[in-house]
């Protein structure tokens, strides 16, 4: 502290400076008044200066000592802003302050923030009250798209919702059943925002004394059967099917109505039969083993009863896959879409059985082998992913000559992962032994698992999973400009593996260009590649085919071949 | 061989052959052909013994030749029954049997064996015949029992499913006013009746279930049933006769069902109702267990119905005639190979005959007589809900009937869906005692049966066995709404900001705000608070801190009268001065129409279906916000707590209670922020080793003004215990171990901690009294209590009682002092005893409530109120609301001296507010109560203040 004070008496001692500039409206270049207008350190992001802008949009700091700042803005409607800053949630572009330094026209374009609102139905035109409406985003992982909220709202008695202070973007809006809980409910601001503690200390909910005068509490007006999918607009329980509502700027669209009816579903009975015993599933003391449904909303998870392994659920009249979740078993079924009860429907559930693989390294001969094989693992991943209590099917260590062999597989789809070079669901740094491997292909007999994924019987596959491992990936350098010329920095660059490989999720690639415009990509397997540098890119969209197909002509060809490194000089796509 | 015994045989080889011709179609035929194949068997069975007589004859002079068979008399012969049923069918049955067949006299003597067997043939007949006229009987008495619907959508419905089902004969439509099965009879005049309930169906099910019976009168159903129930009663020894009729029956249901699908519609919709139909007409069916043990007809119908694959194709003319041709050729001959000359079979004169055709047939298979038999042991309640004011039925409204006082709170016994013309039934009600209400999730307060304003207590109904209670009506209050917008000074609009709307209620006498709605504005500043009942509000406004990521809702629906509070961290605004200075501020609830003084806030008056709007309010300006510092250390070695917790709580009563806090660090030091100036308690809590916080706190009170507060300690007392004893006097059924002593602060501050420890998991609750009644209240420290005794689990039974009903507090005494009376103060832990002395009262006080012109007053509110010098005594009231005659009865009343108050409209619990009852005292009626006393009074109730 007392060496901080020093620094900071002796940086002032060197004299202060000053900054001064405009917040303007993004479009018309309207001033902006009474804006917050702050200085943060640029190291650890804490606000140094404070200062409102004025009538004419003016805002001005004096006596600022010497350093990095970042300059940013916050005014309600508005997308808060840091000067340079592209895109949502990066950081803006330092300013340097020497001594005695007057630095003018700092121009801050403020983007005004977008509404969405509309009407929640019923099947009769009936408002919908208190169902939970949200402006989704969506993320792309592995090549599907998933929306997540991004702001929520609850419905009034007219039914009507308005979700606003969208920064300006794609949208998705979805609306949830009622929830009739005992207790409040909250709805989120803004998830953009790190999760601050929530200001709410403690609710008290008490019955009032007992009254004589109160009337009769009622059950549920929803009858217990009802059960709701999130609908999306237009109208559509499927996510996939919902449609993309662009807001720009100042936007405030409406009429964005949605009907949220019940869904119908069916009963589907059954008892869980271990598949090593051929009887009811014995119960795990302590331990109720569930039976979940893919995708969770169609239906609720169900407990199987502990005596009799028997399962009861409810689940949608779409196809549905139920999946076991227990701690040593697994098992899956997969149901065609129907209207009608099921009943007496065998859930067998085993262990799994085990199969063999071997990884190649290209060029080495299998016999000779790679100590560095015994470094990677394999695993299987359901496909689509699902909570599961049991760890996914695994290879244990390899041999140095590469064989190794999946315990405890199952039936079902799955994708395989080798950490730590091909990882599917998170990043894994790469040590440096093994910097230069690369998966080049997964085959189980004739099918390219990295295309189709693996698909597994009841049975084990008969020939073995090969996966090939290439060493001579190629490398790109390069940098991004603008149209005049100028360093692009802070842009996202993406190398997006060439229209016939872009299923394989495995191939796309981002990085962010520094502070000169330049960027590295390394470890790219050899193959047809196309390159984009957007200036501001919302995600990983790119994984969205619908997105890059329409970006195909800003991209640049490029072919990576085997040890090759290529320099690369890009024209940044801007903004829309 | 006999005559009898041959045709008897014959009939036999006629239906196996039609039973193996439908077990050869089997599937692959629609129910409708199906049907047609056993009727057409059963006809030809009919047709047996005068197809023998008009054939050419085979001699074969095996038999006797005697007219003794001629056992059917005419003695038999019943009058018809007067209704048109019988008016319907008496041409239907004459055209079918030639008239010389019913005058037959009987050859009598001597009595051979065959004799004899013919007269048991013939007493069967009588008897299977019987069964059928009183199944007539009953039909008739149904059709006399029902009204005709003359509704014009009903009408309208009826009109337009003849033409498409092409019903070109005059249909009566009747309603019945019980819970019959949808049936239809007739053959040239033929009725449908509908149960009771079908005015309150959907117009998909009213739709699906005359199809249904329409279907039976295009199929000429009435006519095939009559020659079944013939071949039966003339048939009955022959179980394969019985065999073809109930298939004949169930293939006719199927083959309405088909009927009904191929005119389009949802198999599984139609299911869906039908299997609703069975449910509500017969309420104590459970369809898993009957199906589980018997696959009843009900099952494979709608297996049959949700069968993707089944034939739904109506017999065509050339198909009927195929099928006819085919049997009669097999029947012929037959007939033909029958070789003994015939003396004419006698059939009984049939004058009349009847055909119920259930639509629905539950799997016991409600007969008639049945649903009428069981009617009598059951009640029914039926009625309508409808919009209070407009009068607009309300359809698809849920209605429970719920027993009271309740056995077990949910599932309530009855429920049920309102109609399109809001009408609602509940058949085979077990007799009993029931509260009706009505609910709606899209806005609408719930309409209790009796209530005398929307959102109150309504009356008790009373069910009795074999009663209709009828044309109940349950108006539904809409609730009402208050809109506007939230400014602040500039008059910019402010966006999420919470608002809120609060309301008042009695807690102990004490008037108390709670929060009924919590909401958030948008980004104009505009809010919406709905589903209110009627009643005054105050309406408060705060932002709250936009940076945050949850804000808070609160919305119930308008019947769940919880009490709620809500605590929260002050949000800080900081604000540039003109001078560049930042200042730290934070904004105060402002109560409508724009005021932080609750003292000066107005109340908002919001009746049923009021939608009050504009009703805006400009924040007052924030106020700075100042700090708090100091240290806590332990009070008994001087030590510094750290992690203990620091809260500073406003002195201001409000149910949304904004608390700076901060935790102590290591050093034990706090800085509370957000403290605006005022008057707090400021208390710290917990830290050091604690897991959980006693309730030993330390705490200073503090007023807050210009400036930071600085330097403050506060020091943590130790936690002590509180030993106590229950003492049981008299006898009574109390559960020793049910019995908690409820401590409570005095004043009690929401947001402190509970005055005493919790117990931790895995550790015996000492405050559980053990059989000798000792307990220990642990984790408390010294400072003002309340106390109190409460049974654990006890449900509610009217008034503020917290013991069961005949025993009550008598005493809770610390040595010398009267806990009652003068509180408990500790400063430490005592040397005393807590003695807490339960006693019991078989004291009852009945009467009745009636106006000053002498009439009755149903659901007025009875309150037995203690003399002036207990009216501290909270658990000493007792308040219960008069029944449908105004009668009212208390039990096991404390002993003591009382005044009894009949008020017609009250707000619950305001009897305990001394300044309410000031104005009353001259109305109350004054008793004393002793432990056995049997008080009855006549209360003249205290009219509504308007």
């Amino acid at each position: 502290m007392i060496i901080l004070i020093m620094f900071l008496a002796a940086m002032s001692m060197q004299g202060v400076s000053s900054l001064e500039g405009t917040l303007m409206k993004a479009g018309t270049k309207e001033p902006v008044p009474n804006a917050m207008v702050e200085l943060r350190a640029d190291t650890d992001d804490r606000v140094q200066y404070i200062v409102a802008s004025g009538d004419d949009g003016r805002y001005a700091f004096q006596n600022v000592r010497a350093g990095r700042y970042r300059l940013a803005a916050t005014h309600t409607g508005f997308v808060p802003m840091e000067l340079g800053q592209r895109g949502a949630g990066k950081k803006g572009q330092p300013i340097d302050v020497g001594s005695n330094q007057h630095i003018a026209n700092l121009e801050l374009v403020m983007t005004p923030t977008a509404a969405i609102f509309g009407r929640i139905y019923g099947k009769n035109g009936q408002p919908v009250i208190k169902a939970t409406v949200q402006a989704l985003k969506p993320v792309y992982q592995n090549g599907r798209r998933t929306l997540t909220a991004v702001q929520t709202a609850l419905t009034n008695d007219l039914g009507e919702y308005r979700l606003f202070w969208l920064p300006p973007g794609q949208y998705f809006v979805g609306v949830k059943a009622p929830n009739w809980g005992t207790f409040g409910d909250s709805v989120t601001l803004n998830s953009s925002v790190a999760f601050s503690a929530n200001s709410v200390l403690g609710n008290r909910y008490s019955t009032p004394v007992s009254d004589p005068m109160s009337p009769l509490r009622s059950g549920a007006p929803a009858s217990e059967d009802t059960r709701y999918l999130p609908v999306y607009f237009p109208n559509t329980a499927d996510d996939q099917a919902a449609q993309q509502i662009v807001l720009r700027p100042a936007d405030n669209i409406g009429g964005i109505d949605i009907l949220l009816a019940p869904l119908r579903t069916r009963r589907v009975r059954g008892v869980v039969i271990d598949g090593e015993t051929g009887k009811p599933l014995a119960a795990t003391p302590g331990f109720a083993s569930t039976i979940q449904t893919i995708p969770a909303t169609d239906g609720p998870t169900a407990i199987i009863n502990q005596t009799t392994a028997a399962f009861d659920v409810q689940v949608s009249q779409g196809p549905v896959v139920l999946s076991l979740a227990d701690r040593a078993r697994t098992g899956r079924i997969e149901l065609p879409a129907g209207d009608i009860d099921l009943d007496g429907i065998p859930f067998i559930v085993t262990t799994g059985y085990r199969f063999a693989g071997q990884i190649l390294i290209e060029g080495i001969d299998p016999s000779i082998g790679d100590p560095r094989l015994s470094s990677l693992r394999v695993t299987l991943r359901n496909e689509p992913s699902v909570f599961a209590l049991t760890p996914p099917p695994e290879s244990g260590v390899p041999t140095a000559s590469g064989a190794f062999t999946i315990q405890s597989a199952t039936a079902g789809l799955y994708r395989v992962n080798i950490a730590p070079i091909l990882n599917l669901a998170t990043t894994v740094a790469v040590p440096a032994a093994l910097q230069n491997m690369y998966v080049k292909s997964i085959h189980i007999g004739d099918t390219d698992v990295m295309k189709d994924g693996l698909r597994l019987g009841v049975e084990p596959p008969v020939s073995p999973l090969v996966i090939v491992i290439g060493t001579t990936p190629g490398a790109i350098a390069g940098s991004v400009v603008t149209d005049k010329n100028g360093p692009a920095s802070q842009v996202t660059v993406v190398l997006a593996p060439d229209t016939e490989q872009r299923m394989r999720v495995d191939l796309y690639r981002s990085v962010t260009t520094d502070a000169t415009g330049r960027f590295t990509l390394d470890r790219i397997p050899p193959g047809e590649y196309k390159l984009f540098a957007w200036e501001s890119v919302d995600g990983n969209i790119w994984q969205d085919t619908e997105f890059i197909r329409a970006n195909e002509d800003m991209g640049k060809a490029v072919t990576i071949g085997a040890g090759s490194k290529a320099e690369i000089q890009l024209v940044v796509i801007p903004a829309k | 061989m006999s005559f009898e015994l041959s045709v008897m045989i014959r009939v036999a080889v006629v239906l196996i052959l039609a039973g193996g011709l439908v077990l050869i179609l089997r599937n692959r035929v629609s129910a409708a052909t199906r049907h047609a194949t056993w009727t057409i068997g059963l006809s030809a069975t009919l047709a047996l013994p005068i197809a023998s007589l008009v054939l050419p004859k085979l001699d074969l002079p095996v038999l006797p030749r005697d007219s003794r068979l001629e056992m059917f008399s005419n003695a038999f012969t019943i009058e018809s029954n007067t209704a048109p049923v019988t008016a319907v069918f008496v041409p239907a049955t004459a055209a079918t049997l030639p008239a010389s067949f019913s005058q037959r006299s009987t050859v009598v003597s001597p009595w051979t064996t065959r004799q004899w067997f013919l007269l048991a043939w013939s007493l069967g007949t009588l008897f299977v015949a019987l069964r059928s006229l009183i199944g007539a009987w009953e039909v008739s008495r149904l059709w006399r029992n029902s009204s005709a619907l003359i509704d014009e959508n009903w009408q309208r419905l009826l009109g337009t499913l003849q033409e498409s089902l092409a019903v070109h004969k005059p249909v009566e439509l009747r309603i019945a006013n019980g819970p019959v099965p949808p049936m239809t009879w007739g053959v040239l005049r033929p009725v449908i009746l509908m149960p009771a309930s079908a005015d309150t169906w959907m117009d998909s099910r009213r739709r699906l279930v005359l199809a249904h019976e329409l279907s039976h009168v295009k199929r000429n159903d009435g006519f095939t049933h009559i020659v079944a129930q013939l071949a039966c009663s003339i048939y009955w020894m022959n179980p394969l006769v019985w065999f073809a009729a109930t298939r004949i029956r169930i293939e006719r249901e199927r083959a309405c069902d088909d009927h009904v699908l191929s005119l389009g519609g949802s198999p599984s919709d139609y299911a869906d109702h039908l299997l609703q139909i069975a449910r509500t007409l017969n309420s104590g069916f459970s369809f898993a267990t009957v199906s589980m043990a018997h696959p009843s007809q009900l099952e494979t119908r709608l297996v049959a119905i949700l069968n993707p694959l089944a034939h739904r194709k109506t017999l065509s003319r050339l198909a009927t005639i195929l099928l006819m041709a085919c049997i009669g050729v097999l029947t012929v001959s037959t007939a033909a190979l029958q070789l003994t000359a015939l003396t004419p079979m006698v059939i009984p004169s049939w004058s009349t005959g009847f055909s119920v055709l259930a639509a629905v047939q539950a799997p016991q298979s409600i007969g008639v007589s049945a649903a009428v038999t069981q009617n009598q042991r059951l009640a029914s309640v039926s009625g309508s809900v409808f919009k209070l004011g407009s009068g607009e039925p309300l359809p698809e409204t849920r209605v429970e009937l719920v027993k009271f006082p309740a056995t077990t709170p949910n599932p309530s016994p009855y429920n049920t869906t309102t109609g399109v013309n809001g009408k609602f039934v509940f058949l085979n009600v077990e007799p009993g005692e029931y509260r009706l209400v009505a609910t709606r999730n899209d806005g609408f307060l719930p309409a209790e049966y009796g209530q005398k304003k929307p959102n109150v207590r309504g009356l008790t109904l009373t069910a009795r066995a074999g009663e209709a209670l009828k044309d109940l009506s349950l108006p539904m209050a809409p609730p009402g709404s208050v809109s506007g917008r939230i400014r602040d000074r500039d008059g910019e609009p402010v966006g999420q900001a919470q608002v809120q709307a609060l309301r008042t209620f009695y807690r102990e006498g004490q008037r108390m705000m709670t929060i009924v709605q919590s909401v958030q504005t948008n980004d104009f500043g505009e809010y919406r608070l709905f589903w209110l009942a009627p009643g005054e509000y105050y309406i408060t406004a705060k932002p709250v801190d936009t940076g945050g990521r949850i804000a808070p809702m609160y919305i119930r629906r308008p019947e769940e009268q919880f009490i709620h509070d809500e605590t929260s961290a002050p949000v800080i605004h900081r604000r540039v001065l003109p001078s560049g200075e930042i200042r730290e501020e934070i904004y105060e609830p402002t109560y409508f129409p724009g005021t932080s003084d609750f003292g000066t806030a107005k109340g908002v008056a919001v009746r049923s279906g009021d939608e009050l709007r504009g009703m805006d309010i400009s924040l007052v300006a924030a106020v700075p916000a100042r700090r708090i510092r100091g240290v806590v250390i332990d009070g008994a070695t001087g030590q510094p707590v750290a992690g203990a917790g620091v809260r500073a709580i406003t002195r201001k009563p409000t149910p949304n209670v904004t608390i700076p806090n901060a935790v102590a660090d290591p050093k034990g030091q706090f800085e509370i922020t957000g403290a605006s100036p005022g008057s707090y308690d400021l208390f710290a809590y917990g830290g050091g080793t604690n897991v959980l916080p006693t309730g030993a706190v330390g705490l200073l009170f503090i007023e807050v003004g210009a400036l930071d507060l600085q330097n403050l300690t506060i020091s943590l007392p130790q936690a002590f215990d509180l030993r106590g004893r229950f003492i049981l006097e008299g006898k009574s059924d109390l559960d020793l171990t049910r019995l908690r002593v409820n401590i409570r602060r005095d004043p009690e501050i929401f947001g402190m901690p509970l005055p005493q420890a919790q117990t931790r998991a895995g550790e015996p609750d000492r405050s559980v009294p053990k059989p000798d009644g000792s307990f220990t209240l642990t984790g408390l420290g010294p400072g003002d209590f309340r106390t109190g005794v409460f049974y654990m689990g006890m449900t509610t039974n009217g008034g503020s009682i917290n013991l069961p009903t005949g025993t009550y507090l008598k005493s809770l005494r610390l040595g010398t002092r009267d806990v009652l009376a003068e509180g408990l103060h500790l400063e430490s832990r005592p040397p005393e005893e807590l003695e807490v002395t339960i006693g019991t009262s078989n004291a009852g006080v009945t009467g009745s409530v009636v106006t000053i012109k002498n009439e009755a007053v149903p659901n007025s509110v009875v309150v037995l109120v203690p003399d002036p010098l207990r009216r501290y005594r909270s658990d000493l009231y007792r308040a219960v609301a008069s029944d449908t005659s105004g009668r009212f009865e208390f039990k096991g009343v404390p002993p003591g001296d009382y005044k009894l108050f009949a008020w017609d409209d009250v707000q619950s619990g305001v009897w305990l507010d001394p300044e309410f009852l000031k104005g009353y005292e001259s109305l109350g009626t004054p008793m004393r109560i002793t432990e056995l006393s049997r008080e009855n009074r006549q209360l003249t109730v205290i009219p509504a203040q308007k």
